[in-house]
């Protein structure tokens, strides 16, 4: 795999789990990407709004632009992907990626972009785009999911790349 | 987005003084999609715009738009034709993120199509548009530039190439 793009570390959950943490990412990468297919064990029909925290404590803040399939809505609230419910179709899990270009650098705040969905093939879907913004000058060193209810299920898998502009 | 062997730097560039535009210029053709990642701002509260070119920036009528945004409680969608400097997205002096796929960028035989999404928290707005290039030349060249003011300094362009096999 070219260094422009290598992994840093996959997750695939064997056992339900409250969150999902990648620490000491280290610094020698222009950019972060996060891939997450993920699904919770609580007991909603279509989906969840997961959370990020970053470096052990800062929660981002973002705006948000969101399609059920029957409505489309902005806010501030939503700054992370989305997960399958418990309660969606068996089997499905979300898709969604997150980037976070210029994430070790020391000067100013941290901006990322993510693109979600949750597609269960039934009578609602989730397409979630999200501006997110970290405020920190300090690299970014860790990367925290929590599902937005219950815990992420078996198989739920998490991938972080780094990607080099050289 | 693309992993593996195939996602290959082309260029990038760090705004050192804050500048009216940036053009990558004599763009490969080898690959089959270009990736685009903006990290950075405008001087003020602005919208990224670009063009692009084969040879040098085409600023004829020959471009065309659509976006659907967020802002505040709104959302809401927005178009322009025969447009000579199409919208990217919102920009200020927040530091931002926005991804831009240009599609079989180095075709000869149909009109040029890009996806854009991003969003800026200093003007609170999230936007996602696509892009036409009415042109079948192959596009070489890619100048970001602004509707008004400057792009600040410290802002990354970075260009990827991605190709299929």
């Amino acid at each position: 795999m070219a260094n422009t793009f290598t992994l840093i570390e996959a997750k695939t959950l064997g056992t339900t789990t409250a969150s999902v943490t990648f620490s000491s990412i280290p610094a020698t990468y222009t950019d972060l990407c996060l891939f997450i297919s993920a699904r919770d064990n609580d007991g909603g029909a279509t989906g969840a709004f997961s959370t990020f925290e970053f470096n052990g404590s800062i929660a981002p803040s973002g705006r948000y632009i969101f399609g059920n399939g029957s409505a489309v809505s902005t806010n501030t609230v939503h700054k992370a992907p989305l997960e399958n419910g418990g309660g969606s179709t068996a089997n499905t899990f979300s898709n969604s990626s997150t980037y976070i270009p210029n994430y070790a650098n020391t000067s100013y705040n941290k901006s990322y972009s993510v693109d979600g969905v949750v597609e269960t093939n039934g009578t609602e879907a989730y397409q979630l785009l999200v501006a997110g913004l970290i405020a920190t000058t300090s690299a970014i060193t860790s990367i925290k999911v929590t599902p937005g209810t219950g815990s992420f299920v078996q198989y739920s898998t998490f991938y972080l790349y780094g990607i080099k502009n050289s | 987005m693309a992993a593996g062997s195939t996602y290959t730097p082309i260029a990038t560039f760090t705004v050192s003084t804050a500048q009216a535009s940036y053009t990558f210029s004599t763009i490969s053709g080898s690959y089959t999609d270009l990736v685009l990642i903006i990290n950075g701002g405008t001087t003020t509260n602005n919208q990224f715009r670009l063009n692009v070119g084969n040879g040098s920036v085409d600023t004829g009528a020959n471009y065309g738009d659509t976006q659907i945004y967020g802002y505040s409680s709104t959302v809401g969608s927005g178009r322009e034709v025969n447009s000579t400097n199409p919208y990217l997205g919102v920009a200020s002096t927040t530091n931002s993120t926005r991804i831009i796929e240009f599609m079989n960028y180095a075709n000869t035989t149909t009109y040029k199509t890009l996806l854009n999404k991003g969003g800026d928290l200093g003007q609170s707005q999230y936007d996602a548009s696509v892009v036409v290039w009415r042109s079948t030349s192959a596009i070489n060249t890619i100048q970001i530039n602004t509707n008004a003011g400057n792009i600040s300094s410290g802002t990354t362009l970075s260009l990827y190439g991605i190709a299929a096999a």
